[in-house]
């Protein structure tokens, strides 16, 4: 029942939107978030199924004991530093990471540790770092951010996991 | 920046990477039929098909959301709001502006080389993209929310406000420390 109030929230937060551009930019403004969203949607249409039904047979195939034993709730900053890495390595966009911390709920990693996970997607990046931060800002300035983001992973799973105690 | 219209925030993608994705499919359940058998495979297939149900109307409305913040986050503002930053305050505008500049790698790299020919500081820029990668908006309401649900959506947030400010932080601090040691030295 909780997730249908966020659904409702969602919706509104559309209709508020819209409302704001129409008040705002008018109705080209309104015609240009339609097509702003139809951009959006064909890049989603083009993956989403398809990424997320490899994640979940993917990890369907991997044993439940694995998963906890590598990065479950008793892992701690080890399992953390596991999935920063393992987060760090996957080789694309939200399109496969947000499916795949999904699939994992279900197969006993800790939710710190999905935050470790993500963090670790998103800071350290490697195929972001390969294809858009070496060409575009060079060698020395991505080492200087990856030397700062080392153990930004460890922070937030540790805040993450005092508040999932709290809560 | 100039007056040029703004470039629309996906355009990379295309059915090759559709194809891609059905052989690695393809690839995946082949080789879980062979590990596992036929009966896992069909328990992934009825696991998805329920993600899926829940998904679709998620989806649609972070979509329709994205679309439309898109059109009202003035971009220009943006980039001339880093670009004069600097110190302590610069980290933390820095910090609050990545989090606010909606769109991929794609979007934000473009912005990162503006901002620093217009002279903004590596640490202001390092704080920007770290705090762009964990905070960026759109994705937590285009992807966070829909697959994650609020209550772990909020922890996460919550945890990752102050990495940004400590990527830009530690940044300063060994500039700082670098540049008293050089001044020892001569």
């Amino acid at each position: 029942m909780k997730l249908d109030g966020s659904l409702i929230v969602m919706w509104a937060g559309v209709a508020v939107l819209i409302l704001v551009t129409w008040r705002k930019k008018g109705w080209i403004g309104v015609q240009e978030g339609f097509t702003g969203t139809w951009g959006l949607s064909k890049t989603v249409i083009q993956i989403i199924p398809f990424a997320l039904l490899a994640a979940t047979i993917f990890t369907q195939m991997i044993p439940q004991s694995v998963i906890a034993g590598l990065i479950g709730e008793d892992t701690g900053l080890t399992g953390m530093v596991i999935a920063a890495v393992a987060g760090g390595m996957l080789p694309s966009g939200p399109f496969l990471s947000f499916p795949l911390a999904m699939t994992l709920f279900g197969t006993g990693a800790g939710q710190a540790q999905i935050v470790s996970f993500l963090t670790g997607w998103s800071v350290y990046a490697f195929y972001r770092v390969i294809v858009w931060e070496l060409p575009s800002m060079g060698v020395r300035f991505t080492a200087q951010r990856l030397a700062v983001s080392i153990f930004l992973p460890i922070i937030s799973g540790c805040i993450a996991g005092l508040l999932f105690q709290l809560m | 920046m100039d007056d040029k219209p703004e470039p629309p925030l996906h355009r990379r993608a295309g059915w090759l990477n559709t194809i891609i994705w059905l052989c690695i499919i393809v690839a995946v359940a082949g080789l879980c039929w062979w590990l596992k058998g036929l009966s896992t495979l069909e328990l992934a297939i009825k696991s998805y098909a329920d993600q899926l149900l829940m998904l679709v109307p998620r989806m649609l409305a972070a979509l329709l959301i994205s679309g439309f913040i898109q059109v009202l986050v003035p971009r220009r503002l943006v980039a001339k709001w880093l670009g004069s930053a600097a110190g302590f305050k610069g980290i933390f505008i820095a910090a609050g502006v990545g989090a606010l500049t909606p769109g991929g790698p794609m979007l934000a790299f473009p912005l990162v080389i503006v901002l620093r020919n217009a002279g903004a500081s590596t640490i202001s820029l390092i704080t920007f993209i770290t705090s762009w990668a964990t905070l960026a908006f759109h994705r937590i309401l285009m992807w966070e929310l829909p697959f994650l649900g609020p209550e772990f959506a909020l922890v996460r947030y919550i945890s990752s406000i102050p990495l940004g400010i400590i990527a830009g932080l530690m940044l300063m601090l060994a500039t700082w420390l670098t540049a008293r040691q050089k001044a020892g030295n001569t």
